[in-house]
């Protein structure tokens, strides 16, 4: 073994060019930001840039909005296990080969799908249900592609919607999440009906209410009481869009790399499929756990920006305003970019210590 | 593996080679190049081509990055901006100004012959001009009217809207609208209504004179309110505006709300005349169809209070010269291009709402389509632009933070109609103080004004 | 038996749940074959279906609006996308995987002081670092170039981190039994540690292709000339002032994930094919 001082300069060589652009493009950056907020730094010329000491954060820890977006960056935070724990169920379920029945890819069973869907979508398509034909081909296509090709083409469906985040599915769900004309309630009006259940259909997108609802919140929380809202609707939006995407992804390369010889002495052990699960996998997967938590959680306490902008401006009654947005409407909208860097910053504080946290607690459990 | 790294870094290679040997041409040649920032509607285009006709020597191209105004900011104010960017009206040019990025363009104006004072709207003038200086011109300049659907309101049996209808008198026939229509599914009685056309029916001030104090929670506000309150919650004869914004996806401009009245949802909408466009789109694809019957339309000014005169907010779009553009000489010769009859013409040959300059206001115009009414919709924007106004801004304080601010307390109350209107104003006056108070914190020179109006350094906080 | 029924309760319910995340897809597919007039109607299923959206997009056929041919290039965002997005991914799993290897493989003095630092700046809100950065690219001469599109995006802290926790995980034993054959540092990277840290790497390269395939605000506030605008750039422009051509923003959209979905076809059988390679680990 090297002396590790010998080691500095191979580090150096290897560290160079990462470190030449995180230094010019991101630690640059964020000491100018660092050094912005103990100041009144303003997009107006006329503000003169001034060192107010902890003014900003003296003013911020009064702001009782602050504390409002606060809360709503940390509910919105919920998606996170939900859509691990999705995010592990599929990477299991499509790991490795995948037997549609015992025993190979069926063409047999793709050419029996292929024939349902098709009289059976065709058939209600021309009984006057269009969009339950339409809805029932795809179910065809999606079970004809499986049987065939197996969990790439499954992978490759649930990856999909993270290809499309952006302008194209925000307007997408929100049209979905309309509350009069959209999918969604049009869906649930007729499960309504069809259960006979009378009752008024949320409100998603323009409603104040939320799962947390009952809670007896500050007034400056602007709280509609319990039920479906826009929170609930960016997070289904959320959810739709991560639950299949890259934490899909991760565990599947973790999967890959749990040595195939531990699961055979499981099975000469007898193991069933969940002590399998509770005893080989779940800690062989610990590393990458680890770091879906860390990144989701730092990118999540950063998140809600765009569906903010793009899609509710924040609103109803700033129910989907998180940090992140404050932080853009402050700067850019009200020009004062030092107070906006204040906000970053304490954002900064809190989500470092939830990652030191993290990082404690994982060292306990990976180790 | 080393084989599919060099493979990537080939066609990235090859890629790279294509992207810069394709790379047009400047267009520009040895003309001046102008960059403008606006919408990419096609008719962008023949702006520019009868603009770069008159100025052989200067050539304006198009950036249709319009997305709000942080692009602007952040290229403005690291001094590599556009030399000419389009403004939503006097709520956004405040922003511009006060962020220093909008040219002062009061001598060239007179020089060229573009000046609020002669060459804009009366009640325009405030949606180019900002503590008496003038920063742009308009592009258009609208007001909004009450559209109808004739289709409709004859399938429903029902008499079209009359000429100088109050408020309680649209809400009347808007609930026999609804109780008509009742078997059809969600037909509303009028879309795009609020808070915001109430307090401006009553030509509603945010501000006092001299801008130093709040009057949002004053009676013009309250009686909008409770006005927007009864219209959702009594005569719920409309949507309320956090659904009316979800039915409009992203597309700004309230064009769901457009595109649901199109489609007969509503039977009356408050809208500017450049919704035709749309319309006539929609009438189009009807007429090919052949099925049913094709839109037709008529248009009334909006309604007014029985106590009060008519009074509508004007609005423009207009264009400003970005301040720190070395090409900012040559960039103010677009402004005096809108100012000209040949830019009227393109806007009025449009259907598009009514060119900046009054002198011109029938220039180009076309009988249009007699059954979309697209004259008579002309004329009633020209009358109504008679009684439009502007409410004033404040140096002291952004009107985004306070339509920001109100629009929140709006939220509430539809969430909550209980909400007791005084009480959310009066929350909403607190939030505006403190953001004023803060604004002086920081600004000597406000500061300054503010002591010499006032005698104070700090707002005084006035229980509503 | 009981295998056999869980098995075809495990497809079937893949099958449900594959459909269930396409359907928003199957009503933007439905949208973008909608005449302007039926995009707020309910329902997947055009009463009159209009696929020349796709050629009005494409600059084929003019558009209903105006009659117009629309002032855009379709095929140069395309181009630009994959140019931008494909340096970007290139350079930064390059940089990421060597900055890994010196805090996975390496022992130095502070080598875990260094790396906090870098994972803190990812805490950041990127929103307050786009002025400064943005100034810096002014300063540097990169506004409006290629360059500055792909430059500032090659370094990230996400990547290292990524790459550190995929390698932190390989047996030592493997560098050293190199080291004691002599191996240069430079020889244990390449010829030992990359290629077991493929499944990390292809994983990152999705990603990151992704991430900046789909990256907006820098592109917008970066660009200023009509030939470097990048995909979700120029799909502003079917939302113009007069409202927004929803069903031309859903065919350009659709069109758009085309190369994306053909790339993680391909890639994804990497991610399965580190089955052989972790079966090392012990």
């Amino acid at each position: 073994m090297k002396a590790p001082n010998r080691n500095l300069g191979v580090a150096f060589l290897f560290l160079g060019p990462n470190l030449l652009g995180f230094l010019l493009f991101v630690f640059v950056p964020v000491l100018l930001s660092l050094g912005g907020s103990f100041t009144t730094w303003s997009l107006r010329p006329s503000v003169p840039l001034e060192f107010i000491g902890l003014n900003n954060y003296a003013a911020l820890l009064t702001d009782e909005k602050f504390y409002f977006y606060l809360y709503n960056t940390f509910y919105l935070l919920f998606t996170i296990p939900v859509s691990m724990a999705g995010a592990l169920g599929l990477a299991v379920a499509l790991h490795g080969p995948i037997r549609l029945v015992s025993g190979q890819p069926s063409v047999r069973s793709a050419i029996l799908a292929t024939a349902l869907s098709a009289f059976g979508g065709g058939a209600l398509w021309l009984s006057g249900w269009p969009n339950a034909g339409l809805v029932l081909m795809l179910l065809g296509l999606v079970a004809v592609c499986g049987f065939l090709a197996g969990s790439v083409s499954f992978r490759t469906f649930l990856y999909i919607p993270h290809f499309a985040a952006g302008a194209g599915t925000i307007l997408l769900w929100s049209q979905l999440f309309n509350p009069n004309f959209g999918l969604i309630n049009e869906t649930l009006a007729g499960l309504y009906d069809f259960l006979g259940i009378r009752g008024s259909l949320p409100g998603w997108l323009t409603s104040t209410r939320s799962l947390l609802g009952f809670l007896p919140l500050p007034a400056s929380f602007n709280n509609g009481g319990f039920g479906l809202g826009a929170r609930e609707a960016i997070m289904i939006m959320g959810i739709w869009g991560a639950i299949g995407g890259n934490a899909m992804l991760l565990y599947l390369a973790g999967l890959a790399n749990i040595p195939r010889d531990l699961y055979e002495a499981g099975d000469i052990d007898g193991a069933s499929a969940w002590q399998r699960f509770r005893h080989i996998t779940w800690p062989q997967l610990a590393p990458t756990t680890f770091f879906i938590v860390v990144t989701a959680t730092i990118g999540g306490l950063q998140g809600g920006f765009e569906q903010a902008k793009l899609m509710t401006q924040g609103g109803p009654a700033g129910a989907t305003t998180t940090v992140s947005y404050y932080i853009y409407t402050q700067g850019f909208n009200r020009l004062d970019l030092g107070y906006g860097c204040a906000v970053a910053w304490v954002l900064f504080i809190i989500i470092f210590a939830l990652t030191l946290f993290n990082w404690r607690y994982a060292k306990g459990e990976v180790d | 593996m080393k084989l599919v790294i060099a493979l990537v870094f080939a066609s990235l290679c090859a890629l790279s080679s294509v992207a810069l040997l394709t790379k047009p041409e400047s267009l520009a040649g040895d003309r001046v190049p102008l960059v403008r920032v606006s919408d990419s509607h096609p008719r962008r285009a023949l702006e520019l081509t009868a603009f770069n006709e008159r100025h052989p020597a200067l050539f304006l191209s198009l950036d249709p990055g319009n997305s709000g105004t942080e692009k602007i900011i952040v290229q403005s104010s690291s001094g590599v901006g556009p030399d000419l960017f389009d403004v939503y009206g006097g709520d956004q040019l405040q922003t511009f100004v006060e962020s220093g990025i909008a040219m002062d363009v009061t001598e060239e104006a007179k020089r060229l012959g573009f000046s609020a004072e002669e060459k804009v709207w009366p009640a325009a003038r405030g949606e180019v001009t900002y503590a008496g200086r003038q920063y742009s011109y308009p592009a258009n300049v609208t007001v909004n009217i009450l559209m109808f659907n004739k289709t409709l309101f004859d399938s429903l049996g029902l008499p079209y809207p009359a000429d100088d209808l109050t408020w309680d008198e649209l809400f009347a026939l808007a609930r026999r609208v609804m109780e008509a229509g009742g078997s059809r599914d969600s037909v509303y009685g009028v879309a795009s209504l609020g808070w915001k056309i109430f307090f401006e029916s009553q030509r509603g001030e945010y501000f006092t004179a001299d801008g130093t104090q709040l009057l949002v929670a004053g009676p013009e506000m309250q009686r909008a309110f409770e006005l927007h309150r009864r219209m959702i919650f009594e005569d719920r004869i409309a949507p309320t505006s956090t659904m009316l914004a979800a039915m409009s996806g992203q597309g700004g401009f309230g064009s769901g709300a457009i595109n649901q009245f199109a489609d007969g949802r509503f039977a009356m909408i408050s809208v500017g005349k450049w919704a035709l466009t749309n319309f006539r789109r929609v009438r189009e694809h009807q007429l090919l169809e052949r099925s049913g019957e094709a839109m037709r339309l008529g248009a009334v000014m909006l309604p007014h209070f029985p106590d009060r005169p008519p009074a509508y907010r004007v609005m423009s779009k207009s264009t400003a010269v970005n301040a720190l553009s070395p090409r900012r000489e040559e960039a103010v010769k677009f402004l005096a291009f809108l100012a000209s009859e040949p830019y009227a013409r393109i806007i009025n040959g449009g259907v598009d709402s009514l060119p900046g300059n009054p002198a011109y206001e029938n220039a180009g115009l076309e009988p249009g389509d007699a059954e979309l009414s697209e004259l008579a919709m002309h004329e009633t924007t020209v009358d109504a632009m008679r009684f439009g106004y502007q409410p004033r801004p404040s140096p002291f304080l952004l009107n985004v933070d306070v339509n920001r601010v109100l629009d929140s307390q709006i939220s509430r109350l539809e969430a909550n109609p209980d909400l007791s209107i005084p009480a959310a104003l009066a929350s909403a006056q607190r939030e505006l103080q403190t953001l004023m108070q803060r604004n002086l914190s920081r600004d000597p020179q406000l500061r300054e004004q503010y002591r010499a109006l006032t005698g104070r350094d700090t707002v005084r906080e006035v229980s509503p | 038996m009981r295998r056999d029924l869980g098995l075809l309760l495990k497809n079937f319910g893949l099958i449900l749940g594959a459909t269930a995340m396409m359907l928003p897809f199957l009503w933007m597919a439905g949208t973008s074959l909608k005449p302007h007039t039926e995009v707020e109607r309910p329902g997947f299923v055009p009463e009159r279906a209009q696929p020349s959206n796709y050629a009005v997009v494409l600059r084929q056929a003019p558009d209903s609006f105006t009659g117009r041919y629309l002032d855009l290039s379709f095929p140069r965002w395309y181009l630009n996308s994959l140019l931008v997005a494909g340096w970007v991914t290139a350079l930064q799993v390059m940089t990421s995987c060597a900055a890994a290897y010196a805090f996975s493989r390496l022992k130095w003095p502070g080598r875990d002081k260094v790396f906090l630092l870098y994972l803190s700046t990812m805490m950041i809100p990127g929103l307050v670092l786009m002025l400064p950065n943005y100034q810096i690219m002014v300063a540097l001469g990169l506004v409006n170039t290629y360059s500055g599109l792909i430059i500032p995006a090659a370094f990230s802290a996400f990547g290292t981190f990524l790459m550190r926790q995929f390698m932190i995980g390989l047996p030592r034993s493997y560098d050293e039994a190199a080291e004691i054959d002599g191996a240069s540092h430079l020889q244990i990277f390449l010829e030992v540690i990359l290629p077991l840290a493929r499944p990390g790497m292809v994983t990152l390269t999705i990603l990151t292709f992704l991430g900046n395939y789909q990256s907006f605000f820098w592109p917008l506030v970066m660009v200023k000339d009509d030939y470097l605008r990048t995909i979700p750039v120029g799909l502003l422009s079917f939302s113009g002032q007069y409202g927004q051509q929803t069903e031309l923003l859903m065919a350009a959209t659709l069109m758009s994930i085309v190369p994306l979905v053909l790339l993680f076809v391909f890639m994804q059988k990497q991610v399965v094919a580190g089955i052989q390679l972790g079966g090392v680990k012990g």
